[in-house]
């Protein structure tokens, strides 16, 4: 015997400081948080930095990132990729990757879907 | 001391007899307590590991499974940590018996694949056991975020794509022999290399299955007298690292999988090539090469892998029953399957086909969750 079970779960929920950095997303830029002791920029924001310090402050990159590695196939295009300015990698969605770029501009994402994917690019 | 008195797994496969999680669950506690010679009311500690309750329907699942298995007025705890849940649930065990908290310990992990579930809300769910925040938004797959560190690790150390076909082959040829074991097949190398790209370098053939199944141990404080045989967990150690694979020191490497190894051989004081069989979290083909490296098991790993020293009649046979690629993988029973292999090879009571003639005196269960990113790991000893 089987019982079919349908439950909708429509979150609509607050992301708290993060939420800064999910906006800067939906508007096309990529907002990074700068340690104030080390000046280590991680983008992904981490709100701790890796020396420890809880002191950071907000900067923003200018979009552009250098492409580390790509795993491509069924499950689509993602990559390792360095943002000018960062000093962490990060890892992106690559919209329509032909093979043979080696850069990347930060695109605009939904509202509703604040991600991190790049266009890339042949050439800085 | 912590010995293990009682283990078992159930088959790790789509079951498609109309069982539930709770049927599994049931078999494998008593099968675990037939074995240990205790009863029923002697156990005083339940302890529960699955990862999600969206794929069981079920929160709170512990209590459910406590009146199932007939189990009142004991401890209860669930322990999940991602994919490390199982073994994550054996430390708790172990850590309840040497804080003298517990006499006799069940520890039970299971979890359905939930193929019941559409496919793509499945793929969702997982994408949120990374960071929901950044890898769920962009929707990336545990396929795509393990192929992204192994082909830094490729790049660094020399492996290819032959040594993944290979590593394919073994495994699932291990598990032709384990009578439980998910995926019973016998591959060639042009069949591993024709398989569909998922992420590149991995193929569809080199990813584990997600698996309905449940495994249990059931740990004691005392030698038992009418087992001496029953083996040990001297060790046990867990450690993590980054979530997100960009800010880690090192992409390619399992950094928090070599803390937890030094943590559990401290414990258990010896050394990581005192090891003479393990079974390790070989997700993908290649986490088992980033494994064995980050856990010390050989001081050339691709060299021993070439030379055939992790097969089966090798000097440290690896993922004998056939590991989370051939034997399959239920999440929260995935741990404390391994545990329960190697407790099970240690005492020579394995599956007959890949029972280690010479039982060595050490073995190592290792799990993770994300991608290396909540290690652990327990070592155990034969009494043998
Ligand atoms: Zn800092």
């Amino acid at each position: 015997m089987k019982i079919s079970k349908k439950i909708e779960l429509n979150y609509n929920i607050s992301f708290g400081k993060m939420s800064k950095w999910l906006t800067g997303l939906t508007e096309g830029f990529a907002l990074a948080l700068k340690c104030s002791l080390c000046e280590k920029v991680s983008f992904p924001p981490q709100k701790i930095c890796t020396c420890g310090s809880y002191k950071n402050s907000w900067i923003k990159l200018s979009g552009v990132a250098e492409i580390v590695t790509v795993t491509s196939g069924l499950d689509g295009n993602y990559g390792l990729v360095k943002f000018e300015g960062a000093s962490t990698l990060t890892v992106v969605k690559l919209n329509n990757f032909n093979g043979t770029e080696t850069f990347g501009k930060i695109l605009k994402s939904s509202n509703q879907n604040p991600s991190i994917i790049i266009t890339p690019t042949e050439v800085k | 001391m912590v010995y293990v008195i009682g283990c078992h797994l159930t088959d790790f496969n789509r079951r498609k007899d109309g069982s539930s999680y709770r049927d599994w669950v049931y078999e494998t506690f008593e099968a675990s307590l037939a074995m240990s010679s205790l009863e029923r009311k002697d156990i005083d500690t339940l302890i529960i590991s699955t990862e999600s309750d969206f794929f069981t329907f079920q929160l709170n699942p512990s209590t459910v499974i406590a009146d199932d298995l007939g189990l009142h007025k004991v401890q209860i705890v669930r322990v999940e940590g991602g994919g490390a849940s199982g073994q994550l649930a054996v430390h708790q065990g172990v850590k309840s018996i040497l804080s003298k908290q517990s006499q006799h310990v069940a520890i039970i992990g299971f979890d359905p694949s939930a193929s019941y579930l559409p496919s793509e809300t499945v793929k969702q769910l997982y994408s949120n056991s990374f960071d929901s925040l950044t890898d769920g938004m962009n929707g990336v797959t545990a396929t795509a975020l393990y192929a992204l560190s192994i082909q830094l690790f490729m790049k660094k150390t020399g492996l290819n794509e032959t040594d993944l076909a290979n590593a394919t082959i073994n495994n699932r040829n291990n598990a032709l022999h384990n009578p439980s074991a998910h995926l019973k097949l016998k591959h060639n190398q042009q069949e591993i290399f024709a398989s569909p790209v998922i992420s590149s370098p991995y193929r569809r053939l080199h990813c584990s299955p997600l698996s309905d199944g449940a495994a249990s141990l059931i740990l004691t404080n005392k030698k038992p007298l009418n087992r001496i045989s029953a083996p040990n967990i001297i060790g046990i150690g867990s450690a993590n690292d980054m979530v997100n694979l960009g800010a880690r020191d090192d992409v390619g490497e399992f950094v928090s999988k070599k803390e937890a190894m030094k943590k559990a051989s401290s414990m258990a004081g010896i050394r990581a090539n005192e090891i003479g069989f393990a079974e390790v979290y070989d997700a993908y083909a290649g986490a088992q090469f980033q494994a064995i490296k980050a856990l010390g098991l050989s001081s050339d790993f691709l060299k021993d892998f070439r030379d055939g020293h992790f097969s089966l009649d090798g000097k440290l046979p690896i993922n004998i029953s056939g590991g989370l690629m051939g034997q399959g993988a239920p999440v929260g029973a995935t741990g404390v399957g391994q545990t329960a292999t190697c407790a099970m090879l240690l005492e020579g009571k394995y599956h007959k086909n890949l029972q280690i003639k010479n039982i060595p005196k050490f073995a190592l269960a290792d799990t993770h969750g994300g991608v290396g990113t909540l290690s652990a790991v327990s070592i155990l000893k034969s009494n043998i």
